[in-house]
């Protein structure tokens, strides 16, 4: 038997447990985990799936990351102490595949499988084309964020493995900010270093996993007599929710800003719908209000339109001052 | 055997140094062509004659950049200098149907030995780069530290091979196209120079290599896993031998300081790397640096600075004011 697991925050367990039901839909035969970053919710919830409180990982210096990170940072930077400590718990495991919450899993997992055989690390890219400038977002955002997505990896219990681990905590636990001015970008920023490195590194361009938003300029989602398929050709194996929101149905991303609302793609809109609908049946009203227990927590308040309004004008006048033209000086450095 | 353009890009003020890089290569390699792209107009200034390289100068107005005046407008003269990198790649393959394979590298670079192995790899890949590390670097505050690679980029452009293909030609043209608007100095929009774009190149192609070979591209970034030695009149680095040498950020002005850009790398824990240094320093003073090295660049323009900017903060204040009470919690 093989683990899938994924990490989050009791807010967040409504999407943990879909991406859990999913799972078991199709591949049953992993097993999947949670890492909670949290302190076990209060609320009863059916235990259909391992829970491992952060709490067992004994991690000599959580508080001091508890002090320093935010939550975000804080579960990313839990991500390879979680893959360690189920290595070391399951002595029977050899694989591990590591699943974002925001994850739903619409296929078979089983060439992670066929590629572990040579390899022991497997990475997704972002992209694998260019985007072009003129697009409302483009290749910039991965310039900062990190050319590999951290919403997935799979791993072979190897010394090679070990070795990443080792070298991936130590960065989160020094340098897991997010702070992409300082070269810093949670987990996943290290990761561009990883082919690089590390020896059996295995980039998946499989354009049926780690479908999201950044790649879907050149992945074309339909649903095909029940299923869906990547490029009419290529079952979904996974698609990664990255960014979407229950308050904002419509917004494919808040990563994306405006224009990539859920417009003209009516599979992709039912795939949204179908994963709105798993989330809710998870008590997402009970838990998205539980304030995490570790890590600085910021709560999000959205400003009224007139505020929102109010604002953009000041900065439109403060911007105006700042550049009208006044004349300048002129000397040769 | 097929033919090979090696060039370097830089203006008047380093012509010491391209000069100097085109007589090491002369030296292992007489067979390649060298060319020094000029970011600069030799008609505009007074030189001395018998100063100028011997070499093929290919001035950077004779290359027909399309919206270069804009890109001088927006670019400072590091930007500019790196833009215009992938505009003399595909020159070179325009206009020598003859030449199979391009080769770019920094004016600060020498080369120490045959380049046999690496024409080999171009004779397999189209495009070659070499990684700033190839090993993990211990986390301190020095710099580079590893945080610093992952903002200007993982590979380092002061060095890029590349042999004539579709996938040479589709990097080109896509970096040409980046470079014209994105070649900004700009770390919390993503943006480093040229440098960092080189980052996609393992996921848009497939027929590239990484060369982490030891000997290639030895500079401050690599020295901490890097030894030079001598043996029998030849430099090794660690045991391979030094293929070629970046002396990125060292300046004659300055020789006791190995690169500007760092502060892990110091002559005083480093000794094996000392000589390395004064043989550049000697070959760069012969080759006139210290009268190249004031010359201006013609494209730069001079630093426009804002006139009034106490008037337009005491302008600016009130709406300061009241938009960071707006963005005060609880204000509905």
């Amino acid at each position: 038997m093989n683990i899938v697991y994924t990490v989050c925050t009791n807010n967040h367990l409504p999407f943990a447990y879909s991406l859990g039901d999913s799972l078991k839909k199709t591949n049953p035969k992993y097993q999947f985990v949670i890492g909670l970053v949290d302190v076990l919710p209060r609320i009863v919830f059916q235990d259909k799936f391992q829970i491992i409180p952060v709490e067992n990982l004994s991690l000599p210096y959580f508080e001091e990351l508890n002090e320093k990170y935010s939550v975000m940072e804080l579960c990313c930077a839990m991500k390879p102490c979680y893959a360690t400590y189920l290595f070391n718990e399951n002595a029977d495991i050899q694989e591990l595949i590591y699943l974002d919450t925001d994850i739903l899993v619409k296929g078979d997992l089983s060439r992670i499988e066929e590629y572990l055989k040579i390899n022991d690390i497997i990475l997704t890219p972002h992209i694998s084309k260019p985007v072009p400038l003129s697009s409302h977002w483009n290749e910039k955002s991965f310039l900062n964020a990190g050319l590999y997505n951290a919403g997935f990896f799979a791993l072979k219990r190897t010394e090679n493995t070990f070795r990443f681990l080792q070298w991936w905590t130590e960065r989160e636990h020094k340098m897991g900010y997010y702070d992409f001015e300082k070269g810093m970008g949670v987990d996943q920023l290290w990761l561009n270093f990883v082919p690089i490195y590390f020896e059996k590194v295995f980039i998946a361009f499989d354009i049926g996993y780690n479908v999201a938003y950044w790649n879907l300029q050149e992945r074309t989602l339909s649903k095909i007599e029940g299923v869906y398929f990547i490029n009419q050709n290529t079952p979904l194996v996974f698609y990664h929710f990255s960014g979407y929101s229950l308050e904002k149905p419509k917004l494919i991303s808040k990563h994306l800003k405006s224009k990539s609302y859920l417009s003209d793609n009516q599979d992709l809109i039912d795939l949204f719908k179908e994963y709105r609908t798993l989330i809710s049946g998870n008590n997402y009203e009970d838990f998205r209000k539980i304030k995490p227990a570790f890590g600085k927590y910021i709560e999000v308040t959205e400003d009224s339109l007139v505020v929102s309004f109010i604002k953009k004008g000041l900065l439109k006048i403060i911007n105006f001052i700042e550049n009208v033209n006044l004349g300048y000086y002129y000397y040769a450095k | 055997m097929s033919k090979t353009i090696a060039f370097t890009i830089c203006s008047i003020n380093y012509l010491a140094q391209a000069k100097t890089l085109g007589e090491s290569l002369a030296i292992h390699n007489p067979e390649i062509e060298y060319v020094i792209g000029l970011v600069d107009r030799l008609d505009m200034v007074n030189i001395d004659a018998d100063k100028i390289p011997q070499n093929t100068l290919l001035e950077i107005d004779k290359i027909g950049i399309e919206g270069f005046e804009e890109m001088c407008e927006n670019y400072n003269i590091t930007e500019l200098n790196t833009a215009v990198k992938p505009f003399y790649f595909d020159y070179f393959y325009e206009n020598y149907p003859d030449v199979q394979n391009v080769i770019y590298f920094d004016p600060d670079i020498i080369i120490f030995q045959p380049l046999t192995e690496l024409l080999n790899n171009l004779s397999k890949f189209q495009i070659i780069i070499t990684p700033h590390l190839s090993v993990e670097t211990a986390l301190d505050n020095f710099i580079p530290n590893e945080t610093n690679h992952l903002n200007t980029g993982i590979y380092n452009l002061g060095f890029l091979a590349t042999s004539r293909g579709d996938e040479s030609f589709q990097l080109i043209d896509w970096w040409k196209e980046r470079l014209k608007t994105e070649c900004k100095i700009d770390l919390k929009n993503g943006l480093f120079v040229d440098q960092i774009w080189i980052n996609f190149v393992p996921l848009y192609f497939k027929n590239y290599f990484i060369e982490k070979g030891d000997g290639y591209n030895v500079a401050y970034w690599n020295l901490q896993t890097r030894n030079v030695s001598e043996r029998k009149g030849k430099w090794y680095i660690n045991d391979s031998p030094l293929i070629f040498f970046h002396y990125s950020g060292y300046e004659l002005k300055k020789t006791t300081i190995v690169s500007k850009y760092q502060n892990r790398i110091h002559f005083d824990n480093r000794p094996d790397i000392l000589p390395l240094f004064e043989y550049y320093s000697e070959k760069l003073r012969a080759n006139h640096n210290d009268y190249f090295v004031n010359f201006k660049c013609h494209y730069i323009k001079p630093n426009k600075i804002k006139k009034y900017k106490r008037v337009r903060k005491v302008l600016q204040f009130p709406f300061i004011k009241l938009l960071s009470i707006l963005s005060r919690k609880g204000v509905v």
